[in-house]
């Protein structure tokens, strides 16, 4: 059996694993998964933000594609329809930007999708808008600080890749009295907010994120499955290491 | 120095301090010095994306390519039409054909990248660090490397079992929903240290490298100032 | 027939992609072909992006809205640049030059700037982390990788002192590793979701 032949049974587990849960959670019980205090306070913000009157800003990362954070970019890609629930969508209380050109053309997209027909109405109007503040990482950074200056945004969320950058833009905000939460992937990001931000999501509990959400319960089935694999990632490594000491690997 | 490096030179300097104004706090040099810079990349961008991807990957294979090879630019070329053609409000539908293309092949590029980028090779780095051979070949190591690979494993469960989604039965309503089941919460708490460890010591990188980053600029300031007003 | 439509291409490029992970010989035709075609697609929208940026400014400066007079110096500069860049060829010295000479102090300075924001918000951790385990681990890994990547203590490699101090500084990979074996799991299921349509990222459920 080689390395390579495990990778395909846990795809291939997986799979089976989300199809089946899938439908097991469509009809009976329910995956509870414990409270992340960061989460339930991006909740609090928003509610405020909008009550308020103020505008919402998502960043969805500065670079689609990274070779050591392979989903973090179509993660934001699958966060954004979440976030842009009724509410949001009718008040265009909303900016999405990014870092990369590809992000902003498919964010376009998937909000022309969540609109539907109602679009062409609503793009006169106030709709919820998908900009590209700078094309690369570094004069992004440059871009969005200026953005959220110039528009006095009160929240803001991060989602996807971003690297140390999101200590600046962190500070931005909380200058501002603002509220600033983070749901990047990127070690580096997680590492540089640390010290200044209380409940950061770090790591693999960024996708958790979805607790936020109407939809949440679409997410069980994940959940679920990834802790499944978690306990088989964790069994394969101690079986493996118990095959080397007695030489059989 | 020439006087196109003096100019450049002199054109850093004004750009650096412009920049490094931003940390007094957001203000019209910052802003002028952004704004001039994303004009800049933006423009660059475009000239790169036209030279190196537009150029070589459409118009050279459409214009002088076999008739082959133009066939097999009816697709690409379509897709590309229709994600143009999608920014026109009246035709966003269309857009959902490259949209998926792109989302598509995005998918494969995760699951293969993760899998076989990340997961696999980081399980065998692991266990390779059990390999008796390896412990024998340095005996005045071994107890180093026993110790090495042993943390290694237990952290790394430590980490994984931190992050374990599913939460603890709960009796009362005003129990802690925030606790995994207990055997993963153990664990856990050993990976809370090892995942603080990495983070310092990430900061710590991050730290030292945007350090010499700014020293680095602000010794090229006084150089540059020395050199024109003839200090030393 | 929209959602159809796109199911069907989000299947069959993604299924034929992820095969070739596996019949790399047998599928490598047909994933180069891809690969040109999501490179040409990429480099479109690319300019796509660019072309809301723009936008974005053009509007600025023509509803003289807030910021529409840095607006006027970004489109200045990005036309010149094109111009150059079209007229001179990116690979010319003169470009480059012109290029690298605006991009390193912006750059450096930016992370300068960083460098400030990190130094002040560091001195936060305890008031705003607490004492947690974690944080513990964060502020002693920090201080002792600072305090060993400045050099100022010298080890030998083969003291006990040098393993010891090799051992600690091999410390932070532990995190990592457990950190990005998540992340991959994270990415499997989300790559996967998509893949089995349980997950619609363009919004059309």
């Amino acid at each position: 059996m080689t390395w390579s032949f495990i990778g395909w049974i846990l795809i291939g587990l997986s799979a089976v694993l989300l199809i089946g849960f899938s439908f097991f959670f469509k009809n009976r019980g329910r995956y509870t998964v414990r409270e992340v205090p960061g989460i339930q306070q991006l909740l609090s913000a928003r509610a405020a933000a909008l009550e308020k009157g103020n505008k919402l800003h998502l960043g969805i990362g500065q670079r689609m594609w990274s070779g050591l954070y392979p989903g973090s970019g179509l993660y934001s890609l699958s966060i954004l329809p979440k976030y842009l629930d009724g509410e949001i969508r009718n008040s265009g209380a909303m900016r999405v930007s990014s870092g990369d050109g590809v992000l902003t053309v498919l964010a376009r997209q998937i909000i022309q999708n969540q609109y539907g027909d109602r679009y062409s109405f609503l793009l006169d109007q106030n709709p919820v808008k998908s900009d590209l503040p700078a094309p690369t990482p570094a004069s992004s950074t440059a871009g969005l600080l200026n953005l959220l200056s110039f528009e006095k945004v009160s929240s803001l969320t991060l989602v996807g890749n971003y690297g140390l950058e999101s200590v600046l833009f962190s500070e931005a905000l909380h200058t501002n009295a603002g509220a600033f939460f983070s749901a990047v992937g990127n070690l580096t990001s997680q590492a540089a907010l640390y010290p200044s931000k209380k409940d950061l999501l770090i790591g693999e509990n960024i996708f958790l994120l979805p607790v936020a959400f109407s939809g949440k319960d679409s997410a069980q089935p994940a959940w679920t499955t990834e802790d499944i694999l978690r306990i088989v990632v964790i069994f394969i490594m101690v079986a493996a290491v118990v095959l080397k000491l007695v030489g059989l690997l | 120095m020439n006087l196109s490096d003096l100019a450049w030179g002199i054109i850093g300097l004004i750009l650096t301090v412009m920049v490094l104004s931003y940390a007094i706090g957001d203000n019209f040099l910052f802003r002028l010095a952004s704004h001039i810079f994303i004009g800049l990349t933006a423009g660059y961008f475009l000239v790169v994306i036209i030279h190196q991807i537009v150029w070589p990957y459409w118009v050279t294979p459409l214009a002088v390519g076999s008739w082959g090879q133009r066939a097999w630019m009816i697709i690409p070329s379509a897709l590309v039409l229709l994600l143009i053609i999608s920014q026109f409000q009246k035709f966003s539908k269309l857009g959902i054909i490259p949209v998926s293309f792109l989302i598509g092949v995005t998918t494969a590029i995760v699951i293969g990248g993760a899998v076989f980028g990340t997961l696999i090779p980081q399980i065998s780095t692991i266990v390779e660090r059990f390999e008796p051979s390896a412990w024998a070949a340095a005996p005045e190591q071994t107890g180093f490397l026993v110790l090495d690979a042993v943390v290694m494993l237990v952290g790394v469960i430590g980490v994984l079992s931190f992050f374990y989604f599913g939460r603890r039965k709960i009796e009362f309503p005003d129990d802690d929903q925030t606790k995994r089941p207990r055997f993963f919460e153990g664990l856990g708490k050993i990976g809370q240290v090892f995942i603080g460890v990495t983070l310092g010591a990430i900061f710590a990188g991050i730290f030292s490298s945007t350090l010499w980053a700014l020293i680095d600029r602000l010794s090229f300031a006084s150089d540059l100032i020395k050199g024109l007003f003839g200090g030393t | 027939m929209k959602k159809i439509l796109s199911a069907i291409i989000i299947i069959a490029t993604g299924l034929l992609t992820l095969a070739g992970y596996l019949f790399r010989e047998a599928l490598s035709p047909v994933l180069a072909l891809f690969t040109d075609w999501a490179i040409l697609l990429i480099g479109i929208a690319g300019i796509l992006g660019i072309g809301y940026l723009l936008r974005m400014h053009i509007l600025r400066v023509a509803k003289k809205q807030k910021g529409n007079f840095y607006s006027i110096f970004l489109i200045i500069v990005f036309l010149l640049t094109v111009i150059s860049g079209i007229t001179l060829s990116p690979q010319s010295e003169y470009f480059k030059d012109m290029i690298l000479n605006v991009q390193i102090p912006v750059e450096a300075s930016l992370l300068g700037v960083v460098a400030i924001t990190l130094l002040y918000t560091s001195l936060r951790v305890v008031r705003i982390q607490g004492w947690t385990p974690l944080s513990i681990g964060f502020l002693s890994s920090a201080l002792i990788m600072l305090i060993l990547n400045s050099g100022l203590i010298g080890f030998k490699p083969d003291s006990l002192a040098g393993r010891i101090a090799g051992f600690i500084q091999r410390m932070p990979v532990v995190g990592a590793r457990g950190i990005l074996i998540g992340m991959a799991l994270g990415g499997l299921i989300v790559g996967l979701r998509v893949l089995l349509l349980l997950d619609r990222p363009l919004g059309e459920d």
